[in-house]
C-alpha cells in the first residue's frame, strides 16, 4: 500500500481521527508539520528527503479531540514512538505507527549555498541526488546523524508502506574524526561551536524526548544556569541536557536541524548514545520492554559503583 | 523611485576602503549578497541591545549593599545594513527605547555612535516581504548613507564619497532594476491589517494558525524588532543586574509572582507575536513592528510561516 492510500484509508474508515504528517511548506524544499483530519487533504501529504523534523515530537500536543492518531514514521520517529511508549507518555492502543522507508534526510544547508536554486532542480535518484543535473553522492548531502543511521524503516510498525527507495548507504562513524582529536582539541571545539549559542532552545522544543513540563534551563527555584548565554551557562544547558538525554536520545538528529545558526549540536548527544551503547549494550526506543540502562536496579549489577 | 538618483559611482575597491577607516560591521544578510570582508552580525540588534548586559554591579561588605551602576558605554560603529534592517532601526527600535521619555540611556548611547548604511537589495528572496509591510529594497530611509552593487562598480549616496556622476547605462541599469523589483514586488497588506487583527483576538482561529509552532525563541532572537528584554539578578551575595533579550514565546514571559500565568498556553504566545507586531505597535505607533526581513521564516526549525498567519486572519476579517 502507498502512504496516501493507507493514510486515506485510516482516516475513511475512522481508524484514527488524524494522520500527523508532512506537507509542503513555503519555502523551496522545506516541508512542515500537519495534522490531516479529513481524507480529502491526504492528496498534499509528502515524504520527501526534507523531512528532518522528528514528528512524534507532536504527539504530546495533540489538540483536543484526537484520540488516537496515525504518525508517519521514518527510522527515528519510529523510535521516538517507542521510547515515549516506554516512558508512559503515550499508549501503544492509541498510536498507529505508518512506517515510511527513509532515504535519509538532506541538510538544506548545504543545498542552500547554491544560490537561486530552485526546488525542481533537485531530484533524488537510486543513492545520489540530482542538483542542477548533476549527480552527487546521496551521503554527501546528507545529515551527520542520517549518515551513521542504524534503522532507516521503524521497527516497531503497523503498516509499513511499500515503494520507498531506499539506498543502501554506508553507516559512517561520523564522529570519528572528533575522537582521534586531543582532548584539547575537543574542547576547543565545543568552546568555538557553543559560544555561538543564543539559547532560543529550538533544539529542546524539536526533541522528541525533551518533554518535561518546566526545562531545567529555564526554573527560577532553584535556577541552575543564568539567563545570559555566556559560554559557561550554555555549556551548562548542552551538557545538562545530554546527561537528561542519555540512554534516551534515539539519535534523530532533529536538534541540529532545528538550530537557526547551525552548530552540530547532534554531535553531542550522538556521542552520549555511542557511550550508552558500549557500557550498557542499550539503544533507545529499539525495544519496548528492554530495561532502561539508568532506571534499572540489579543487585548483580556488575558495576560496583551502581551496586 | 525611493533613490534620488544624484548619487556618484565608485569602484567597489574604494567603497570598502571608505568604509574601513574605523570599526565597522555587517549584517549577515549584506555579508550573505556582498561578501565584504568585516565581521558580521545577526541583526543591527545584536549592536544596539545586546543579547546581554550588565546595568549595576553589586556586592555585599560591612553589613551593607555596596552598589556601584555601570554607566552606557559606546563606541562609534559603522553598520552596513539591509534597507528592512535600517528600518527595523528607525521605526520599531528607536520608537521603542528613545520615542517616549525616560529615554533608555544604554541604547541612546550606542544609538548616537552607530553609523547606519543601507545597501540596497536587487531581488527578492522566497523569504523576503519589505514591501508587505510599508518598506521598500531600494528605501534609503533613515539610513546615514546607501549604496547598491551595480555591474561597473557601486552606487553611492551620501557624504564623504567622491566619485563619478552616472553615466547614460548606469542609469538605465537603474531603472531596469527598478522597474523589475516593482514586478516581482509582494503586495502589501490591506490598509486594515492592524484593526482586522485586532477584532480577530476572541475568534476560534487561532489553535489553528498556532499549531505546528514549537515556541522556541528562534524567531524572536533573530528578529531584528523584536526588543523585549529581562532583567535578571546574576549572583547572590555579588554579582550584577543584567538585562538580557527575552522572548514571548516562552512560558515564564508572562508567569506572574502568584504563579498565574495569562499566556499559559502555546497559541496564546504565538498569537501575541502575530498582534503586537501587526496590530498593537501599528496602532500605537503608525508602522508596522515587522519589516519583512523574512528571517523568522528562514530560520524556523518548522517553516511556521508568519506572512500566512496574517494573510489568514485578514481573509477570516474580509
Amino acid at each position: 500500500m502507498t502512504l496516501h492510500d493507507a493514510a486515506r484509508k485510516l482516516l475513511e474508515e475512522h481508524k484514527v481521527q488524524g494522520v500527523l504528517g508532512y506537507r509542503k511548506g513555503s519555502l523551496p524544499f522545506r516541508t512542515r508539520p500537519y495534522l490531516f483530519r479529513d481524507p480529502c487533504e491526504i492528496e498534499e501529504l509528502v515524504f520527501t528527503p526534507f523531512c528532518g523534523l522528528n514528528l512524534a515530537r507532536y504527539l504530546l500536543f495533540l489538540p483536543q479531540g484526537i484520540e488516537r492518531v496515525a504518525i508517519v514514521a521514518k527510522g527515528c520517529d519510529g523510535r521516538a514512538c517507542v521510547a515515549l511508549v516506554r516512558e508512559n507518555r503515550l499508549r501503544r492502543e492509541n498510536l498507529l505507527i505508518l512506517g515510511v522507508p527513509c532515504p535519509g534526510m538532506v541538510d538544506t544547508r548545504k543545498l542552500a549555498e547554491w544560490e537561486g536554486l530552485k526546488e525542481h532542480e533537485v531530484t533524488l535518484r537510486g543513492g545520489e541526488i540530482v542538483v542542477r543535473g548533476v549527480a552527487y553522492p546521496l551521503a554527501s548531502f546528507l545529515d551527520a546523524s542520517c549518515r551513521r543511521c542504524r534503522y532507516r524503516s521503524p521497527l516497531v510498525y503497523d503498516i509499513l508502506v511499500e515503494g520507498g527507495e531506499v539506498p543502501s548507504l554506508p553507516q559512517e562513524d561520523t564522529l570519528r574524526e572528533l575522537r582521534s582529536l586531543p582532548e584539547e582539541k575537543r574542547w576547543e571545539f565545543f568552546r568555538k561551536e557553543l559560544s555561538r549559542c543564543i539559547r532560543c532552545y529550538a533544539c529542546r522544543n524539536a526533541c522528541p524526548m525533551c518533554y518535561c513540563k518546566e526545562c531545567f534551563a529555564e526554573s527560577h527555584k532553584p535556577s541552575f544556569l543564568h539567563p545570559s548565554p555566556t559560554l559557561r551557562d550554555n555549556f551548562v544547558f548542552h551538557i545538562g541536557r545530554a546527561m537528561h538525554l542519555a540512554g534516551r536520545c534515539v539519535e534523530c538528529g532533529a536538534c541540529e536541524r532545528a538550530c537557526p545558526l547551525g552548530i552540530p549540536i547532534a554531535t553531542m548527544f550522538l556521542a552520549v548514545s555511542d557511550t550508552v551503547r558500549e557500557h550498557f549494550a542499550f539503544e533507545a526506543g529499539v525495544d519496548v520492554t528492554a530495561p532502561a540502562p539508568f532506571v534499572t536496579y540489579r543487585e548483580d549489577d556488575p558495576n560496583a559503583f551502581i551496586r | 523611485m525611493r533613490l534620488s538618483g544624484n548619487g556618484v559611482v565608485v569602484t567597489r575597491e574604494a567603497f570598502l576602503e571608505w568604509l574601513s577607516r574605523g570599526k565597522t560591521f555587517v549584517t549577515e544578510t549584506v555579508a550573505r549578497r556582498f561578501h565584504p570582508p568585516f565581521p558580521s552580525v545577526p541583526t543591527p540588534k545584536a549592536v544596539l541591545l545586546p543579547q546581554h548586559e550588565a546595568l549595576y554591579r553589586f556586592f555585599w561588605a560591612r553589613r551593607t549593599w555596596n552598589v556601584h551602576p555601570l554607566p552606557p558605554e559606546g563606541t562609534p560603529i559603522l553598520l552596513l545594513a539591509a534597507p528592512c534592517e535600517v528600518k527595523a532601526v528607525t521605526d520599531v527600535l528607536d520608537a521603542v527605547f528613545l520615542g517616549n521619555a525616560p529615554q533608555d540611556p544604554y541604547y541612546a548611547t550606542r544609538r548616537k555612535n552607530l553609523i547606519l548604511g543601507a545597501l540596497g537589495c536587487t531581488f527578492f528572496e522566497a523569504t523576503c516581504f519589505c514591501t508587505r509591510v510599508g518598506g521598500h529594497p531600494l528605501s534609503r530611509e533613515g539610513a546615514d548613507f546607501f549604496a547598491l552593487p551595480l555591474s561597473s562598480g557601486m552606487y553611492f549616496e551620501g557624504e564623504g564619497v567622491s566619485g563619478r556622476p552616472l553615466a547614460s547605462s548606469e542609469k538605465e541599469e537603474l531603472e531596469a532594476l527598478v522597474a523589475d523589483l516593482e514586478k516581482t514586488a509582494p503586495p502589501p497588506f490591506p490598509e486594515k491589517t492592524p484593526e482586522y487583527l485586532y477584532e480577530a483576538f476572541g475568534r476560534d482561529i487561532w489553535e489553528d494558525i498556532a499549531w505546528g509552532c514549537l515556541n522556541c525563541g528562534a524567531c524572536t532572537f533573530l528578529c531584528p524588532t523584536c526588543f523585549c528584554f529581562d532583567l535578571a539578578l546574576e549572583g547572590r551575595l555579588r554579582g550584577a543586574m543584567i538585562r538580557t533579550w527575552d522572548s514571548c514565546m516562552f512560558p515564564k514571559f508572562t508567569l506572574h509572582a502568584s504563579s498565574h500565568n495569562p499566556r499559559s498556553h502555546p497559541m496564546q504566545r504565538v498569537r501575541q507575536r502575530i498582534l503586537h507586531k501587526f496590530s498593537y505597535h501599528p496602532l500605537r505607533k503608525g508602522v508596522f513592528g515587522c519589516v519583512g526581513c523574512g528571517r523568522c521564516v528562514a530560520l524556523c526549525p518548522v517553516n511556521w510561516d508568519i506572512r500566512e498567519a496574517v494573510e489568514r486572519v485578514v481573509s477570516c476579517a474580509l
